[in-house]
Order: C-alpha cells, then structure tokens, then sequence
C-alpha cells in the first residue's frame, strides 16, 4: 500500500516534516478548500438547471447584502457563537464535551422559568430589566454549566467517557424540556410549548424592525472573555496545559480533576447562556426541539475556527448567513434548500480535508531548489 | 583495489529551514564494524534513513559494491543487502519469533507454497541463523515474554532472514544490560567475521573503542573524517564530534563525603506501589547523590512517579523535610498526597520522558519555563515574568534557542532537558529526583548536565538519581542503589578513592542483572 502510494504520488510533492502552520498557510488552504466547495456546488446548480451565478447571488445577497437578512443572519450566529466558545473551553482543556444540545435547552428552559415569574403576578414581576437580565444570564449559565460539569465530575472521579456520556446526556437533557413544556409549563392550546414570554423580558433587537437581537452583543463580549481567559489568566494557561499535554499537567502540579471541572462549568455554561439568547432573543416561547441542532452547529463552528476563540464570530456569522441564504434561494430558484445544507458540509469537510495540504510542498521542477539539487548532482 | 561494499558520496539532504546533510561521505567496508558518531542534529540519523530508503535524498551518490543505485524505499533497500535495527523496536509482541520473522517476507522468501506462511520451514531458518551467529533464540517464544535483549537478537535475525549483508543499528546498547551488551558485541563481531558489515550509531565512545574498527564522524551535516578505532582516545573522539574539549570525568566539587553531607531531606520506608515496587526503603541527604542503578522496566519510573505523587503508593511512608525556605524545617508524611503539595514541600522532578511529560512540545519555550505552578503568577499570567524567567534560565544553564517563543518541542534533547532541569533546579526545591537525565543526549549535552547535577548537590540539594547508565552513576553518585523487580537487591558507596571502579562495575552489573548478592555468575539474560 505505502508502495503504491510511493508511486502514485508525483515527484514535484514532497511531504513536509510539519505542516505549513504560518497563518497565511492557514488562510489559503481554507481558501482554496471553500472554492473546491464551491466548485462542487456549481455542477449541482447546474444538475437543477440553475444559472449558478445568480444563485450564489441569491445565497450572498439575502443574509449579507439585505438589512432584514443580515438581521436574520446576526440572531442565528448569537447562539452558534456561544456554543462554539464553550466548545472551544472546553476542548483546549482536554475535556472532549459533545453535550452542547443539553446545556442549551436547559439554559433556555432556565430562562424560560425566570421570564415567566417575570410576567405580571409572578415573583419577579417589576424587575428591571438589566436585574432580570444578570439574572437570566446567570440562571441559563449556571443550567448549562452545571450539566456539563456533571459529566466531568463522571469523568475525574470514575474514569467515564465524556465523549459517549455527553452525547447521551443530551436526550436526557432533551426529553426534560419536553417533558417541561407538555405538562408544567405547558401554555393552554394544542401545542406542546409554553406561553409566549413577557416583553419585558425580550432581549432588545438592536434596530427598529431587524431580527438582529443583543444576543451578538452577548456573545463578542464572550469572545473577549474565552480569549482573556486562555490568553491571560493562569487558570487559562493551566487549561490549555492540560488540554496539550494531560501528563505533564499532573506532573506540574496542576489539579488536572479540578481544572476540568471549571473548564466544563464555563463551557456548558456558554452553552446555557446561548439557549437564553435564542429563547429571550428569538423564538420567545420555549418549546420543544428549540435547539434545532445548534449544539452540534456550533460544534462545526469552533472546528472551522480552528479552536481559535477571535476566528469565532466571523465564522458563525457566515456560516448562519448560508442557513439564511438557503431560504432564500428556495424561494427564489428552483433549487431546493437542501443544497444549501450540501454546501455547508462540503466547506466543512473541505476545510477539514485541506489540513492534509498543508502537510506537502509543491516543488516544480523549474523552481530554485530543484535546480541547486541538480547543479550538485552534476 | 576492489570497491567499497557500500558507497555514500555527497549526500545532500534538506528539510525545510534545516540541510541535514550536506555533502556527507560514508564509506563500508565488508567484514567491518562502523561506527557513525556525531553530536544529535549532526545527521546521522537521517544518513542513515536515506540509505535505508525512509528519506530520498536531494543530491549525492550510493554506490554498493562500485555500481550506483537508486534507493527509494524501504523495499529496494532490503533488495541490496541493507537493514536497519530501529531503536524502537518493530515486532508484534502477541507473535512469535518466527511469526515476526515471516511477517511482511516477500512471497519468493517465504518457504510455503501459495497461500501457506510454511512457519516451521521459517523456524527452521530462524535456528540455522541463531546457531550460526551465536545469538540464541527460541523462534516458537512469544515476543512479549522475551526480555529486550533478546528482542533485539530477534530484529537482527530479521535482518539475516532476507539476507542483509549491511545492518545499521540506531543505538543499540541504550536498553541493554552490560550482560546482554556483552552477548551483541560478541554477536556482531561474529557477522563482522562472516563477511558482514554493520554501522551502529552511537553516542557511547566507550563502545566504539570497544567494538569499532572504524569511526566516522559527523558534524553539522558534514563527514568531518573518518579513523580507525584504534588509533584515537575516547577524549579525540569527543573533542572531534564536539569540536572543543569535553571533560568526560567530571569531578565532583566536594570530594570528602560523609562529613560533608547532612541530615536526610528525603525518605522512604517500606514503599509499596503496585506490583512495580515491593517495599523500598531509602535516605537522600542534603548534598548527597544517591543513584539508583538498574535496566529499565524494573520499577524506576513507578518509583520517581510515586515519591512525586504522580502514583499511588499502596502502603509505605514517604517523608521529606518541608518547606522551601530554610525557616520551614517540619518533617511530614507526604504519602498520598498531590504533587502540588509535595513540589510546595520541595520536591522537584525530572522526569524520563521530556516530551511526554517534562515538557508541552506545543507550547513555547518561555510558558515551558513557567510550567511549575510555584513559579507562577496567582490569577492573571504575566508574559514579562515569564519570559524573564525563560531568560534567566537561558543564560544560567546555556540553553540554546532561536527566541523565547521557539516551540519546545523544536528544541534539541540536549538543550530541552537543559531546560527543564533549570525549571526545576531553580523553583527553590530541596529534594530532586532525577530520572534518566543524560538518555540520548550527546556528549557535549551530557557534560553539562552533569556538571548541572553536580552543583546542585554542592548547594546542598539532595539528588536521587535514576538512570541506567552505569557510567554516569559511577562518574555522580555518593551511594549506588541497585533496583531489581521492585526491589533494592545491592547498595554500594559510589567509586572513590580505594575502590576499584572496575569491580564495582562489574558488581552493579550482575545486580542489575537480578544476581543475588555475592553471585559470582551472570544469569543468562535468556533461559
């Protein structure tokens, strides 16, 4: 096998004893992984007897060049930002948390509870509204972080798997909350949901008829959080020891079990917050299958953003711009939505993919070093 | 004048931002014993991976028997007689010998017709060569209960079995007893009588005087000569691949003992961990190295690991004498305990393994230096303190490194161990355990470490010194420990004045070979 692989691959590749890691590498490999994506996409546009310019027109138009869209586009990153910061906490210390899902629903049933005692007759009614905002932050932060601390105490203390428990932990998660809007939250009507929530207790839309709520706001202030934190504080430093290297962490002296902990409390607590922010911002009711899978959404986020806490908003937003852009084109042409989720998961696998071309040097062999080598040779 | 048996001329090899090789020569002979000697980073290695067909080389020449060749992979390697001993070992411990010997043979080799393996006729081979070479192996033995020593006979015979007539072996007395070393001397000077030629990449002068007939040396990519073992001193042969002088018998700075050292800083009674130690009691003083002899795998690490709180010691005491101040003078229990507790107490370790636990490879160099809580900031980093604390460890113990930023992991062994010892040398601890300072470091590398070691002990530190180097013991330590199985089976004042270093190394040696004490002879390394 290595034979043949000796023998298909061209002379001009030479593999790299490290890859490439400078970040202008970094930028043209996920570049050019986006245009394979894209290319890609043209033949299916064409399959559908779309003219493909006006369809990507139609992807990028909406969701970036249209105030409404771009306000849809702002609400959908708000969350999947959050998650991918708390992914991103959590995964640099080693904790391989997949239980986003959970934390979110239970984040935004936490906050649905508080917004509801909010109503007029509740317990929390004629709160002001940055009271009652600190506090929804809390409540949601302290549900999601919480539940995923859970599953590091399972963890540290008896060697369970958080990959296999956090996953399953999510239906556990899951089925509560629908368990909570079936019966004790459940508003009269036919649907399993709560009522709507106060408005009082809506996070305020950032302009005058957009769909662009303070959630965004929420989650850069969280971006210069989870990067102070990595970049600045020692319990930061220890983290991202543990998560590079978890013997030599113990060795150090670092309280690895302890760390980890933390590292899942403010982890699923991004999580948590992110539920707050689609319920209070967004859907303002809470109901079943509110997630609609945004705590793995946010999971590919952190991926594309290679870890990297500041490349986090950007690749939400235009990664909830493409969900936006696929209503559109829907709409508008005759092809249907579904390869809008194509394109995603192709940009996806794409940029996982071009990983590998940062492994290899192209060496043509009209370039310096080819011809110094043969100079020597003679 | 007939040509060489194997011929390498003006190899050229470069890796991005480094030339491994530049222009380097070998030249072997047939019927001899080669060896290659260079500092780490002099490209030994990788000469001897572009022979082998793992790396193609940018520009040069192989020649074998006086007719060039092309080497492009491990396959065309085998095809012309070269095999290479990794230091690694490649073998599937679930097989057998003959299985391991079978695995990957080229159908024409293979003594079965068709689909058959046909192991028995394999077997069969596997003892004809054994029996012929001197190199004793059972080829229906699983790999996994043979001990290393004999592993390596089987990777040789894998070698004979497809007919190399040149083997290169990458450091192959780094896990062996001086028992077991003995048996391959005399079994490559056997395959150098058969008409063999062998290449052992070393860092060791002492073997290559030993063993050698001749030596090349290499330095900064380049073949800087090559000589005939006998006509140099180990002192040339350093000072060659060095390029200065190296004083290989450091001398400790205390000569008087006993009087000099004081009150015991580090204890353990009756430690048990495990199956790995049963029940070792020991006493470290304050200015004093104690080393602690033996082959790997006979309960070293576990030992460093539970006197650091790393392991779980089932039973046993483990005391230090806290406090990292003078003033704090308590003596405590610290048995179960967590390392944060036993390094606030003053312990500090080196440990075996830099990369996979002294160091995060991926961090830089300065958030390295600071990897150690105590010499830390309590809530928020400062990259000042951190670097100047890189710095000063840089200057003190002449780290080599191109910026602070520098990933560690890119950090030669030497100047990486440099490191990490200077971190825990200088957290203010009292108590080191130091585990296998010197493996595979150079020469140059090994001088200072040592001379590191040795003026720790003159502060008033006291060492435990770990290591499987019977040299480096004989050249630091006050007492020498021998540890077999778990076990302090020997404990004998280090060479000093009065004592034959010769018998002492003979003794450590049968010791760590599990004789019993006063055994007079060697148990065979393999029944």
């Amino acid at each position: 096998m290595g034979e043949l692989l000796q023998r298909l691959k061209p002379r001009w590749l030479e593999k790299r004893l490290e890859p490439a890691d400078s970040p202008a590498a970094v930028a043209a490999s996920v570049v050019l992984a986006v245009a394979a994506a894209l290319a890609v996409t043209v033949v299916l546009f064409l399959a559908y007897g779309a003219n493909p310019l006006a369809a990507f027109y139609e992807l990028f138009h909406e969701p970036f060049g249209t105030l409404r869209g771009f306000g849809y586009t702002l609400a959908g990153a708000a969350p999947l930002s959050l998650i991918a910061l708390g992914a991103i906490v959590c995964w640099r210390a080693g904790f391989e948390y997949l239980g986003f899902e959970g934390c979110f629903v239970l984040g935004a049933a936490a906050s649905a509870w508080l917004a509801l005692a909010a109503a007029p007759g509740g317990w929390l009614a004629g709160l002001p509204f940055p009271f009652f905002l600190a506090l929804a932050i809390f409540a949601s932060a302290a549900a999601g972080g919480i539940w995923a601390a859970a599953t590091a105490l399972l963890r540290v203390r008896s060697g369970g798997n958080e990959v296999l428990i956090s996953l399953m932990a999510n239906y556990v998660a899951i089925f509560f909350v629908q368990y909570l809007v079936s019966w004790p939250m459940r508003a009269p009507g036919s649907l399993p949901e709560t009522a709507q929530m106060p408005r009082a207790t809506w996070l305020p839309f950032l302009w005058h008829g957009g769909r662009a709520h303070a959630g965004i706001l929420l989650a850069v202030a969280a971006t210069l959080a989870v990067w102070a934190l990595l970049k600045k504080t020692r319990l930061g430093f220890e983290m991202l020891v543990m998560g590079a290297n978890l013997r030599a962490a113990r060795y150090a002296g670092i309280p690895a079990g302890r760390r980890m902990v933390a590292a899942a409390l403010i982890g699923g607590g991004l999580g948590g917050v992110a539920g707050m922010t689609e319920l209070l911002g967004a859907q303002h009711r809470l109901m079943d299958g509110i997630s609609g899978g945004v705590g793995f959404l946010g999971l590919i986020v952190a991926l594309l953003a290679r870890l990297n806490p500041l490349a986090v908003l950007p690749t939400a937003i235009l990664y909830a711009g493409m969900s936006v852009g696929a209503d559109a084109i829907e709409r508008r042409t005759t092809v249907p939505t579904s390869i809008t989720l194509i394109l995603e998961s192709l940009i996806v696998l794409f940029v996982l993919a071009a990983e590998l071309l940062r492994r290899y040097r192209v060496r043509l062999p009209f370039s310096r070093e080819a011809t110094e080598a043969k100079e020597a040779k003679r | 004048m007939t040509a060489p048996a194997f011929e390498m001329r003006g190899i050229v090899k470069r890796f991005p931002g480094v030339t491994a090789n530049d222009r380097a020569d070998l030249t072997l002979e047939a019927g001899e014993i080669h060896a290659l000697l260079g500092e780490n980073g002099a490209g030994k290695s990788t000469l001897m991976q572009i022979l082998y067909g793992l790396h193609r080389m940018d520009a040069g020449e192989i020649r074998v028997d006086g007719s060039a060749v092309r080497i492009r992979n491990t396959a065309d390697a085998i095809r012309l007689g070269i095999g290479m001993v990794h230091q690694e070992f490649l073998l599937v411990s679930r097989f057998t010998v003959a299985e391991n010997v079978a695995l990957g043979l080229k159908p024409v080799l293979r003594e079965g017709k068709g689909p058959w393996l046909g192991l028995a006729g394999v077997a069969e081979r596997v003892r004809a060569l054994s029996e012929r070479y001197g190199m004793a192996v059972d080829p229906g033995a699983r790999i996994e209960n043979l001990p290393v020593g004999v592993q390596q006979r089987v990777e040789i015979l894998k070698l004979l079995y497809r007919d190399a007539r040149l083997l290169i072996l990458d450091e192959p007395t780094a896990v062996l007893t001086p028992g077991e070393r003995e048996q391959l001397f005399a079994a490559l000077r056997r395959l150098r009588a058969e008409g063999h030629t062998v290449v052992i990449v070393t860092h060791k002068l002492s073997e290559i005087i030993a063993l050698a007939d001749r030596v090349t040396i290499l330095r900064d990519g380049r073949t800087l000569t090559t000589v005939a073992a006998k006509d140099v001193s180990e002192r040339e042969l350093a000072r060659m691949m060095v390029g200065r002088e190296v004083d290989l018998e450091v001398k400790r700075t205390t000569t008087e003992r006993g009087a000099a050292q004081g009150e015991p800083l580090l204890e353990a009674r009756n430690l048990r961990v495990g199956n790995a130690i049963r029940g070792i009691s020991l006493k470290v003083h304050a200015g004093e190295i104690l080393g602690i002899a033996g082959v790997d795998g006979n309960g070293q690490q576990e030992l460093a690991e539970a006197l650091m709180g790393l392991r779980a010691a089932q039973s046993g005491e483990i005391w230090l004498r806290t406090g990292v101040s003078e003033a704090s003078t308590a003596v405590r229990n610290l048995r179960g305990r967590s390392v944060a507790e036993l390094r606030a107490a003053g312990a500090a370790y080196i440990p075996a393994d830099r990369r996979g636990i002294g160091s995060v490879t991926e961090m830089t160099v300065s958030e390295n230096a600071s990897l150690i809580a105590p010499a830390r900031r309590r809530f928020f980093r400062s990259r000042t303190a951190e670097e100047a604390a890189a710095r000063g460890l840089i200057e003190r113990f002449g780290i080599r490194v191109s910026g602070l930023g520098q990933q560690a992991g890119k950090l030669s062994g030497g100047n990486l161990q440099k490191l990490i010892l200077g971190r825990e040398m200088t957290v203010g601890a009292k108590v080191l355990i130091v585990e296998q300072p010197t493996r595979g470091l150079d020469a140059g590398a090994v001088e200072s470490i040592w001379r590191e070691l040795l003026r720790a002990r003159a502060e008033g530190k006291a060492i435990l010194l770990i290591s499987a180097e019977l040299e480096e013991l004989l050249n630091l330590a006050d007492r020498i420990a021998v540890i077999y199985e778990g076990r302090i089976v020997r404990e004998l004042q280090g060479a000093g004045e009065g004592h034959e270093i010769a018998a002492l190394r003979t003794e450590i040696g049968l010791s760590m070979a599990g004789a019993k004490k006063g055994g007079t002879q060697a148990e065979k390394a393999n029944g």
